[in-house]
């Protein structure tokens, strides 16, 4: 056979294939098959030297015809395909894939939106070096204002270390370890697990989180320190949200007061808060006829058990899967 | 601290209903823990009867078949009471009253009906056992309601009183704290009494006069002990005190009263004195309570001539108590310095309604005040003859003296209160006042030693005024600008949470054993003096055994693939002058298998779902993280974790073993890190390209066993700056291979900056590639 007769019958081939060419994969296979790199065509038209040179010429013309012609085509069909609808079909009543995200832990997501508010009242987040869990004596109690054999003591039930050292009770050593390394005015709020001897129950925990606020200025009032509690409270929990401040006690405020939220008809109580001591502002060499200013104190999980009807603390610290999913 | 309403009201006439007195009570701050009506479930249900007919029932010796006269029927009563008589008046509940709680109706006792109950005072709550039905007195009518003349009608509020509030320990001290919201006098306890000098003085001697600094006896001869009035057992019971005879029940009420704790001694028992010391080291003391305790030279005591009669302010000795047999007594009002009684009760380990009281902090001005009033309650109840009271003191309080400037007092607060309403509210407190225009001195006495500083008469202030009353306002301090603490911790937890994982949070206790098994050294340790249970003795240097709990919990309780992760604090011992290190740690699982979804396949989980987390953080903190394999306690396939040279984590799977310990019985990886040091960098945008890319593939034969690290650091060693990324896109061992042998294709992504490559740029880079890959030793399988 002559290799001219073995160019027609590819000629035929080509236009049989084409012809089955359905769709883009299809399509750029037929393109590669005959015209690709090692395409049938392509090879026939690196090996023209190798024809007997009657044959050539008329060889070269119908190749570069074929290449002239479908090259064209696939352009055109190439178009077409791209403009043709997809002819695939799914089925929307199919479970969607789902990507799998985890999610924060609740008491996180509570911090941050208390954060938040606090951050937008002008509070500055502090943490690190100055709120380790692990605390003197001196800063979670003396500096405080509870001496050691103060009554108040016996608010705190202590998980000690050594005797001087014990696992912080609340927060408030923040407050002091600020102090010391700053000058007023100073206004900042700090996060951090906080440890009592309280075994797990559905309302106790041996360890929980509390956040710690603190104001220092010229001329700071118990008025103020209201404004800005009643604004943190409706933030929270709803701009309607009935508020109420009663007389507390803590040897570090003075006056001492613990703020309530009306909430499902119920008065509940939310924070902890009063005026700074005197003796507070003296231990950390502030002048209190200067200095004047106010602390608050709340447990995230009280929080956000309020927030969310969790009925159990336990929760939690349990991290079913099931209730981190929730919230 | 417990009080009854109509107990209260005989000190302080106040205008306030049991409801309007609870939240009085709590706008002063002082928390109602509970608040109840006596006649609760009594009130209509309950009348006086007489006993008209005794009768044996038919099938029991225990119950006898009763009939009762109310007044308008005859009821036909089953009681088994042992005291019961004909022509008795007693209690009778009808049907729907609720008794101890529960609802009685009729009902049948062996056979016989019972229309009513016959009531006992332990069933009216007014005592803690009683061995029969109560029998009522003449001045009781048959068929009237006989809840008023019991003290039914009447309310308990038990009061949670703050420490630094001693004075409020005592009905006459929130009597006075009623005052000053409603402006009413204030009622003293009567203490008139004619006192016998024939009767003599007690010798008294105070050794240390810090502890004691004023200690009174009075000797009372011929008392009836005997047991007390009802009105006294009632009261008594219902304040959660229990009656023992008229004469210590008497010192209870005065506690009670005035609260001020006093003690009563057997005169008899005592040895020529009263001796006011330190305990000597390893004397002993039997107490009241029958537990024989010994003492130490911290602890202050009663003494006689020979030996501790008591421990000051805490307990009384068993030995000089006061019993049925005792004539004459002795009474001690004291005041104890209150440092050296909570010294006592730490050492001690006990707590009594007396150090209660003394440890905050007694009046030092009260003791003749109570010693009267005990004596005039004791002459009327047990009879007896009271001689003088031996007041010895080394104390003398005035009254302190605190200034408040109301310009002052008036920025405080935010507001402006009237100086009139200032005094009016400070007057009612019962302290004495000095003022001119612009301060006021006020003369705060003893009994409130709470009050130090001017804030502290701010509060005061504050509290009858209403702190509902001050209106809040924002504070202006435009200079602050409020923002969130920077740190990695919370960076790693957005990361993680996208990455699939949640997060969890566990308790920072762990148990010693636990942190051994993967590797820790225990002398590392902090250890808590207190813990609440022995495998919660430590604080944890890992987060693993808490994550591996989360992971066996959730498996456990059906989940069939579990991820999580967890950021917080490890802690090491760093000695006892040193806080411990508190460093910051990521941990993170995954356990269990995907299972299968429609577009998925079902897998295991493995160690790569770990590390994948890992190039995410390597990418977000600009950091060069690698892993290296190593031998570690408690995991297998495991390695080190390393920043910069320094071995920050591990990484591996956990061996059958543990996995057994936690309850785990499906794969299960962690990886733990410390995060200390990692800080969250700085951003900055960085111009990417805009000319095409071209892919090319790239296929490395190489042993199986062999790890794909040396092929990376080859690339990395030689990586041409046109080479945008690399990514291994296959991992293959089978068919066409041969046996020893895996196959790991890599697609590098080839792309300029400046231009357009054209193909043989890209042949140029590639082939850098290719040799460089050659050069080492590796055999390429294909190209494209």
């Amino acid at each position: 056979m002559s290799r001219l007769h073995e160019i027609e019958l590819l000629g035929e081939e080509i236009e049989k294939e084409w012809k089955k060419v359905t769709s883009p994969e299809e399509l750029e296979n037929f393109r590669i098959v005959f015209f690709g790199k090692k395409g049938k065509v392509t090879l026939f038209l690196k090996s023209l030297k190798e024809f007997a040179p009657e044959e050539r010429k008329e060889a070269g013309r119908i190749l570069n015809e074929l290449k002239t012609k479908y090259l064209g085509l696939i352009q055109e069909k190439k178009e077409e395909f791209l403009h043709k609808l997809p002819t695939k079909k799914f089925d929307l009543h199919l479970p969607g894939r789902v990507p799998e995200v985890g999610r924060e832990h609740p008491l996180t997501k509570v911090v941050n939106e208390i954060l938040d508010i606090f951050v937008g009242l002008g509070f500055e987040e502090v943490g690190g070096k100055f709120s380790p869990d692990v605390e003197w004596d001196y800063y979670n109690f003396e500096a405080l204002n509870i001496p050691p054999y103060h009554p108040a003591r016996e608010m705190h039930d202590t998980f000690f270390i050594t005797e001087r050292m014990l696992l912080r009770t609340h927060t408030s050593p923040v407050q002091i370890r600020v102090m010391e390394k700053r000058r007023p005015p100073l206004r900042i709020v700090t996060v951090g697990k906080v440890y009592r001897v309280d075994p797990f129950d559905a309302s106790h925990a041996p360890a929980f989180m509390q956040m710690e606020g603190l104001y220092i200025d010229r001329d700071v009032s118990f008025s103020e320190l209201k404004g800005t509690l009643e604004v943190f409270a409706r933030e929270l929990f709803g701009s309607e949200t009935q508020i109420k401040f009663v007389p507390s006690y803590f040897p570090f405020t003075e006056p001492s007061a613990e703020v309530y939220a009306k909430l499902g008809g119920e008065w509940m109580e939310i924070l902890g808060c009063g005026m700074v001591h005197p003796n507070v502002l003296k231990n950390v060499g502030y002048d209190p006829e200067k200095w004047s200013g106010y602390a608050f104190g709340l447990g995230i999980e009280r929080i956000a058990m309020i927030k969310y009807g969790i009925d159990d603390i336990r929760l939690f610290y349990e991290n079913d899967v099931r209730f981190l999913k929730q919230l | 601290m417990k009080v009854l309403y109509n107990l209260l009201k005989q000190y302080i006439d106040f205008d306030l209903n049991p409801i309007e007195l609870k939240e009085t009570f709590e706008n002063l701050g002082i928390e109602v823990e509970e608040f109840y009506y006596l006649a609760e479930g009594l009130e209509g249900k309950v009348t006086t009867g007489v006993v008209e007919e005794i009768k044996d029932h038919p099938s029991t010796r225990d119950y006898k078949i009763v009939r009762v006269y109310t007044g308008q029927r005859t009821l036909q009563v089953v009681s088994g009471a042992p005291n019961l008589r004909k022509g008795i008046k007693v209690v009778v509940a009808l049907p729907g009253a609720v008794i101890k709680g529960v609802r009685i109706g009729e009902k049948n006792i062996k056979g016989v009906t019972s229309e009513a109950n016959i009531l006992s005072l332990e069933e009216l709550g007014l005592e803690e056992e009683s061995p029969g039905i109560l029998i009522l007195d003449d001045d009781f009518k048959v068929g009237e309601s006989p809840l008023e003349k019991l003290g039914l009608i009447d309310w308990v509020y038990d009061l949670y009183i703050f420490p630094n509030r001693p004075d409020l320990m005592g009905v006459l001290g929130l009597a006075y704290e009623l005052r000053a919201v409603t402006g009413k006098e204030v009622r003293m306890p009567r203490v008139g009494i004619e006192e016998d000098e024939s009767v003599g003085l007690y010798p008294v001697e105070i050794l240390d006069k810090e502890g004691c600094p004023r200690y009174t006896a009075r000797i009372i001869k011929g008392v009836r002990v005997k047991e007390s009035p009802f009105w006294l057992r009632r009261t008594l019971f219902l304040l959660g005190q229990r009656p023992i005879n008229n004469v210590v029940d008497v010192t209870n009420f005065v506690m009670l009263e005035l609260g001020h704790p006093l003690h009563a001694f057997d005169l008899g028992k005592l040895k020529d004195k009263i001796i006011v010391r330190r305990a000597d080291k390893g004397e002993k003391i039997l107490c009241l309570d029958g537990v024989e305790r010994e003492l130490s030279d911290e602890i202050l005591v009663i003494a006689d001539a020979e030996k501790p009669v008591a421990i000051a302010g805490i307990i009384g000795g068993e030995d000089t108590g006061v019993t049925e047999e005792t004539e004459d007594i002795l009474i001690e009002s004291a005041h104890f310095d209150r440092a050296r009684i909570r010294k006592g009760v730490s050492i001690l380990g006990i707590k009594t309604e007396s150090s209660r009281r003394f440890e905050r902090g007694s009046d030092p001005e009260i003791p003749p005040l109570s010693s009267r009033r005990a004596a005039k309650l004791i002459l009327e109840i047990a009879g007896g003859k009271s001689g003088l009271i031996n007041d010895v003191k080394y104390i003398t309080l005035k009254d302190k003296k605190i200034t408040v400037y109301f310009d002052k007092f008036n920025r405080f607060v935010g507001e402006e209160i009237e100086p009139a309403t200032v005094k009016n509210i400070l007057e009612n407190f019962g302290f004495l006042l000095r003022s001119d225009n612009e301060k006021l001195e006020i003369f705060v006495p003893p009994r409130r030693r709470d009050l130090e500083v001017w804030q502290d008469i701010a509060e005061e202030v504050l509290k009858v005024y209403g702190y509902d009353r001050v209106k809040g306002k924002i504070s202006s301090g435009g200079s602050f600008t409020g923002k969130k603490f920077k740190s990695a911790a919370s960076l790693i937890r957005d990361l993680a949470t996208k990455s699939g994982f949640y997060e969890i949070k566990t308790v920072e206790f762990a148990n010693p054993l636990e942190l051994e098994e993967f590797g820790f050294w225990k002398e590392e340790a902090v250890p808590l003096k207190n813990p609440l249970t022995q495998d919660a003795s430590v604080l944890r240097m890992s987060l693993i055994p808490g994550i591996l709990r989360f992971a066996s919990l959730n498996l456990r309780r059906g989940q069939k693939f579990v991820r999580g992760f967890e950021v917080d604090k490890v802690f090491f011992w760093k000695g006892e002058d040193k806080l411990p290190e508190e460093k910051m740690h990521f941990a993170a699982i995954v356990a269990g298998h995907l299972e299968k979804k429609w577009y998925n396949m079902e897998r295991e989980v493995d160690i790569y779902d770990l590390t994948g987390l890992i190039e995410i953080l390597k990418n977000e903190f600009k950091l060069r993280i690698e892993l290296e394999e190593r031998e570690l306690k408690g995991l297998v396939n495991s390695g080190i974790i390393r920043i910069e040279g320094k071995d920050v984590g591990v990484i591996g799977e956990i061996i059958p073993q543990v996995k057994k310990y936690y309850g785990i019985k499906m794969p299960c990886f962690v990886m733990e890190m410390d995060i200390s040091s990692f800080s969250v960098p700085e951003k900055k945008y960085e111009k990417f390209s805009l000319y095409p890319s071209t892919r090319r593939d790239l296929s490395i034969l190489l042993d199986k066993d062999k790890s794909y690290l040396e092929i990376k650091l080859t690339i990395d060693r030689i990586l041409p700056d046109l080479v945008e990324k690399y990514e291994v896109i296959d991992v293959y061992s089978g068919k066409n291979i041969p046996e020893n042998k895996k196959s790991i294709t890599i697609a590098f992504y080839i792309r300029s900056k400046e231009k357009t490559l054209t193909q043989e740029e890209v042949d140029a880079e590639f082939s850098k590639i290719i040799n460089a890959i050659k050069n080492v030793g590796f055999e390429i399988r294909g190209l494209e």
